[in-house]
């Protein structure tokens, strides 16, 4: 079922180690070494973890009833009182997912990278940071506490912080590592107050103990900080929040989904996704796509018996999640780099993940989450290979034609396409990778509404919407990347503008052309998870058999029957026949829309665009919310960071503090100095005086002790 | 009388006196050809009176309850004895170029010294104040000594004058504690009821001593005495007979008035925060060193009458453990103003220290060291001084004034480091003079002492001084 403790360790340590040894030792082992240990770490790593999801969910049967979970103890980290924290490697169904999804797509992402840093100085580095990021972001998945969640989401944060900023003589580029970061921190502290709330609550950050007590619904088996009356449970009990009366689920569920909102780039956090696009490509593919920024709705899964107990917090998770789709979509829709189109659109496809997990369909988030890595990566890499070939041009609108220079390119392009407008039939099983997923989301989210969930009917809705705009934007991308004639062949001369190679020069004479074979086995490798991900896994996942896949590792309460009520009548379920043909048909729709303004009447597209019109410039301009933000919040810190500076630092803190003191101490330096005249009879009248105070407090004291 | 009992309690006073008065025989004899001779003469006859205490350090009574020694007055006594003997053979290159050699400034440093002795010994008003007279009217020539400066002229006789009256506040003191309890004997004194004239004398006796000691409000003189006398003279006054004034201070307290500590704790509480308060911001503004250094000292006055108001099982041995480290590093301190000379003389102002770490480095280290050492800073050996003082008074409660000795220390760091700043960065100013063999040797001792090797040292003091501090 699950590898041997060695080889597991193997798959969250080594690179881990891989990354120290790139990274510090740089300078004696070369380059080349670096890479070789980097990617052959990773890409082992990939196979092992790709052979036990296999082997885990087609290798045998699990009890649907018994949750099946395998804890490596590695070190206790943390041991203060109440406190503890271990470093642990936590295997269960949640976990083995995540690492086949982490590792494969990285050690691919790693051996691409082979050919697209080629030209870049700092390649060990590079290899590092990505190798860094993968045993980060295992860590964050294999922990079996919040703490060490905690850590890894920390760590994430860095490596991306890092790889954004890779070329860091960008100024772009440093600013956008700098939002990201920030932005982050916004989520972060949300997620920080959140594990405290957690552990507040139920004296503990240890999953397991914590998640239990939800399930039994009591607290016997933990120790509360906060005392709760007698017969309070875990789902019934409330705290004091800001004054008001909190039931501590929902308090504990809103802060931490506030963490995965900065991390997963929802709604109102999302302003830092399109700007990571400022990092490497094959960074985007692998952090930015396919796997950190998943790691919120993988949080939300993870800790599924507090959703499954906080309605309110999971009708926000739904909202925002519903809101982003058709938000990043519409945005996606106008914009004309072609990596964030992309980028937006995984901003939308999380918005898909995060409602389904705020409807209850954890399970389909997740079966999401695992598609998408690959068909986004391959949309990604696919980009980046574009790029590559186009010699750093990234403007779709310098583009066009490509497809004849990079057949293979346009291929894959084509299936990740394909894959992520989730083109399939309908109660069968021909599909892309996206069909299943994404389909499955819908339905649930209308079964779901059915049921009464809060924001699942507008969920199904916006989703509906969104995957019209998703079919939309996407062949958009195809037909102004890879169709119609070549823009006027001036980009070779400015593209070095905006160019993070220093040394890049091509003898190519400006034609684009088609990557070489390293870069080009990832995407096929890809395309093949692409195509057939979906197929593969999808009873696994959420067919009839993911009860025994999950194996506990997702909680559904009793009355949560989302996942069985997502078929048509005639299958058990209670979804009416066309829900299920309607994404079919947005999607076939907004093909057709985009054949027609794109590829037949090549320029409608520029021309809609140079008309403009409010909404397409409200699209384009994404809303304005970075000009909303800059107005508010950066200018609103910046005011208040001045009034701190200038008001509470200079003229109170430093008006009564250093400069307040050390006038005092020069003025009562002065005022001796005048007193001390040198005249004798000055001083023999202040000894005189003195005998006198003295006399005094003697006196009075012992007056006093009579 | 008993020559035994004398012996085993006076040896070393007896041996000061007989050999001080040889020496003024000498000197009447040789006239001139004495003065070099006689100062490293005198400077071997302390360190002698050093050997003698250290060698008979239990004690006795004597002279009918007169006179008592233990081992707490006879290691104050070492230490005061050495102090002077270094002060005196320090003094000697300034003597001799400032042409001021004379063999009476030895034999007044002698005298000075028996008349500390005389008070650590005392256990009877009479005896100290016999003590402090020797010692004063020495120190009052002392500091008149460069006579034909109007600044040294002009310090002597305010020391001479503030003096006498503080000295006519301890006698009439003396006379009303006598009168009110019938004896001048600490311990007869100590069984008195302590009625209201006791306490009319107390007043008398504390505000004479702690002008003695040079405590505020009572500190007027300090500046202006330290600034005109000559500086050799200003090294021995801020080390020996700054250590035995306190201690004297300690033992009348303690020894005759330690039931009454109620009603006098207050009052050393006031003297102590303001000495600290008074020594901390007065010094800020000064560009004298010498000046700077009254005040330095009356801060850290202030901080051993902490110790004092402590009590004496508490605060007796961090008295004397902080006296010791600040009268030793004293020495070290005016050996570098000693060591402060241009050709055309004697340089006194802070701004000439400028560039000091590039002309002479050691110096510069090693004021830098006993400054910090001062200035309370780990691991130095000042820093351990006021840790025990600090700690003597949190354990006997007194919160306040620690806080405001906290405070004190914070503020007085202004003009520490200012010196230092001036020495490590300031421009670069033409060299000293050499520096003669005994300043520098003594200047390094003194540097090296304030390293925390000197730790394990004051761990054995705190052990030799803690037992023997006990009311009969």
């Amino acid at each position: 079922m699950t590898l041997p403790d060695p080889l597991i360790l193997f798959i969250v340590l080594a690179p881990g180690i891989a990354a120290a040894i790139a990274g510090l030792f740089q300078r004696f082992i070369g380059d080349r070494v670096a890479m070789l240990v980097t990617t052959i770490t990773v890409g082992s790593a990939g196979i092992l973890s790709l052979y036990q999801l296999f082997a885990y969910a087609f290798g045998g049967h699990h009890d649907a009833h018994h949750h099946f979970q395998h804890v490596i103890h590695l070190a206790r980290w943390i041991d203060v009182g109440q406190f503890h924290a271990d470093w642990a490697i936590r295997v269960d169904a949640m976990s083995i997912v995540m690492m086949a999804v982490i590792t494969s797509v990285s050690g691919l992402v790693h051996l691409y990278s082979w050919g697209y840093m080629s030209e870049d100085p700092h390649k060990a580095r590079f290899f590092s940071y990505l190798s860094l990021f993968t045993f980060m972001m295992l860590m964050l998945v294999t922990g079996d506490n919040l703490i060490q969640i905690f850590f890894g989401w920390e760590g994430v944060g860095l490596a991306s912080y890092l790889l954004i900023g890779f070329w860091f003589h960008k100024d772009s580029a440093n600013s956008a590592s700098i939002k990201a970061f920030v932005t982050n921190r916004v989520g972060d502290f949300g997620l920080a107050l959140g594990i405290m709330a957690a552990f507040f609550v139920f004296g503990t950050v240890e999953l397991n103990p914590m998640l239990e007590a939800i399930k039994e619904n009591t607290f016997e088996h933990v120790a509360p900080i906060v005392s709760f009356a007698e017969a309070a449970t875990p789902r019934d009990a409330s705290i004091d929040f800001l004054g008001y009366g909190v039931p501590v689920l929902e308090l504990i569920g809103v802060l931490l989904f506030i963490g995965a909102m900065g991390k997963s780039a929802q709604f109102f956090l999302h302003v830092w996704l399109p700007d990571a696009m400022e990092g490497p490509t094959p960074v985007s593919a692998l952090i930015h796509a396919a796997t950190m920024v998943t790691a919120g709705v993988y949080l939300v899964c993870l800790l599924s018996p507090i959703y499954e107990y906080a309605p309110y917090a999971s009708g926000f998770i739904a909202l925002i999640g519903a809101v982003t789709a058709l938000y990043a979509a519409t945005v996606g829709m106008a914009q004309n780099d072609i990596k964030r189109v992309i980028a937006f659109s995984t901003c939308s496809q999380l918005g898909y993940m995060f409602f389904a997990a705020g409807v209850g369909a954890y399970q389909a988030a997740m079966f999401h989450l695992f598609t998408h890595a690959f068909f986004k990566a391959l949309l990604f890499l696919g980009a980046g290979s574009v790029i590559h070939g186009m010699h750093h041009e990234q403007d779709m609108r310098r583009m066009g034609g490509v497809a004849k220079y990079m057949k293979i390119t346009y291929a894959a392009m084509l299936i990740g396409t394909i894959a992520i407008i989730g083109l399939g039939i309908p109660h069968t099983k021909f599909g892309f990778a996206g069909f299943f997923s994404k389909d499955a989301i819908i339905e649930t989210a209308f079964a779901a509404g059915i049921s009464g969930v809060s924001f699942a009917q507008l969920a199904f809705w916006f989703g509906i919407i969104a995957a019209l705009l998703t079919s939309f934007y996407s062949w958009r991308l195809i037909y102004m990347t890879f169709h119609g004639p070549m823009a006027e062949s001036n980009h070779h001369d400015d593209a070095h503008e905006d160019d993070g190679h220093e040394d890049d020069h091509h003898a190519h004479g400006g034609k684009p052309h088609e990557s070489p074979l390293v870069m080009l086995v990832p995407l096929i490798l890809l395309s093949v998870g692409a195509v057939f991900a979906g197929y593969f896994f999808y009873d696994a996942f959420v067919g009839h058999h993911y009860e025994e896949f999950w194996s506990g590792a997702i909680y559904a309460a009793p009355e949560n029957h989302v996942l069985h009520d997502k078929y048509d009548v005639a299958h058990g379920g209670i979804n009416p026949g066309w829900v299920f043909w309607a994404p079919l048909v947005v999607t076939i729709l907004g093909f057709l829309i985009a054949t027609f303004t794109y590829l037949f009447n090549r320029g409608l597209g520029k021309r809609i665009a140079d008309t403009g019109g409010p909404l397409h410039a409200l699209f384009a301009n994404k809303w304005y919310f970075d000009e909303i933000y800059q107005a508010t919040f950066v200018r609103g810190t910046k005011v208040l960071g001045d009034f701190f500076w200038k008001v509470g630092d200079r003229k109170i803190i430093d008006g009564f503090g250093p400069d307040g003191l050390s006038g005092l101490a020069k003025w009562g330096a002065s005022r001796l100095s005048a007193m001390h005249t040198g005249y004798l009879y000055h001083y023999a009248f202040v000894i005189l005086g003195a005998a006198a105070v003295f006399g005094a407090v003697i006196l009075i004291n012992v007056a006093g002790a009579n | 009388m008993n020559w035994d009992e004398i012996f085993a309690a006076a040896t070393p006073e007896l041996y000061l006196a007989f050999a001080g008065l040889i020496a003024v025989v000498l000197g009447a004899v040789l006239r001139e050809r004495f003065a070099t001779v006689s100062i490293k003469a005198g400077a071997l006859i302390l360190l002698g009176a050093c050997a003698l205490s250290l060698f008979n350090i239990e004690g006795g009574v004597a002279f009918n309850g007169l006179w008592e020694t233990d081992r707490f007055t006879n290691l104050a006594k070492a230490v005061c004895y050495f102090c002077a003997g270094v002060a005196l053979l320090i003094a000697e290159p300034y003597l001799v170029k400032e042409r001021l050699i004379r063999y009476e400034y030895a034999l007044l440093v002698i005298f000075a010294s028996l008349g500390m002795g005389i008070t650590l010994s005392a256990n009877d008003l009479m005896t100290l104040y016999l003590g402090i007279e020797t010692l004063s009217l020495s120190s009052y020539v002392l500091a008149a000594f460069n006579r034909d400066s109007q600044r040294s002229s002009e310090a002597g006789l305010k020391y001479f004058v503030l003096g006498a009256l503080a000295s006519g506040l301890i006698l009439y003191g003396s006379s009303l504690v006598y009168g009110f309890s019938g004896s001048t004997n600490y311990d007869a004194i100590a069984q008195a009821e302590f009625g209201i004239g006791l306490v009319f004398g107390l007043v008398l006796l504390i505000t004479g001593l702690a002008f003695k000691v040079s405590a505020a409000p009572l500190h007027v003189w300090t500046p202006d005495v330290y600034e005109g006398a000559p500086t050799p003279v200003v090294a021995f006054f801020a080390s020996a007979p700054k250590l035995a004034s306190m201690v004297v201070f300690a033992t009348i307290l303690f020894e005759a008035f330690g039931n009454a500590i109620d009603q006098w704790q207050d009052v050393i509480l006031i003297i102590s925060g303001a000495s600290m308060l008074i020594g901390a911001f007065g010094a800020l503004r000064q560009t004298n060193l010498k000046r700077l250094f009254a005040y330095s000292s009356i801060g850290n006055m202030g901080y051993a009458l902490i110790a004092l108001a402590a009590g004496e099982d508490i605060g007796g041995p961090a008295l004397l453990v902080y006296m010791v480290i600040y009268a030793l590093s004293q020495l070290g301190i005016f050996g570098v103003l000693l060591s402060m000379r241009r050709r055309g003389g004697m340089v006194e102002d802070i701004s000439e220290l400028s560039g000091l770490s590039s002309t002479m480095p050691w110096l510069a280290v090693c004021m830098t060291a006993l400054v910090f050492s001062v200035a309370g800073i780990p691991p130095l050996g000042g820093f351990f001084g006021k840790l025990v003082v600090f700690q003597a008074g949190v354990e006997a409660g007194l919160w306040p004034i620690v806080i405001i000795g906290v405070i004190a220390s914070v503020v007085s760091l202004g003009y520490y480091l200012r010196i230092i700043m001036i020495m490590w960065g300031g421009d670069k100013l033409a060299p000293f003079e050499n520096m003669s063999g005994t300043v520098g040797i003594t200047v390094s001792a003194a540097t090296i002492l304030a390293f925390p090797v000197f730790t394990v040292v004051i761990g054995w003091m705190m052990s030799l001084a803690g037992g023997s501090f006990s009311l009969g």
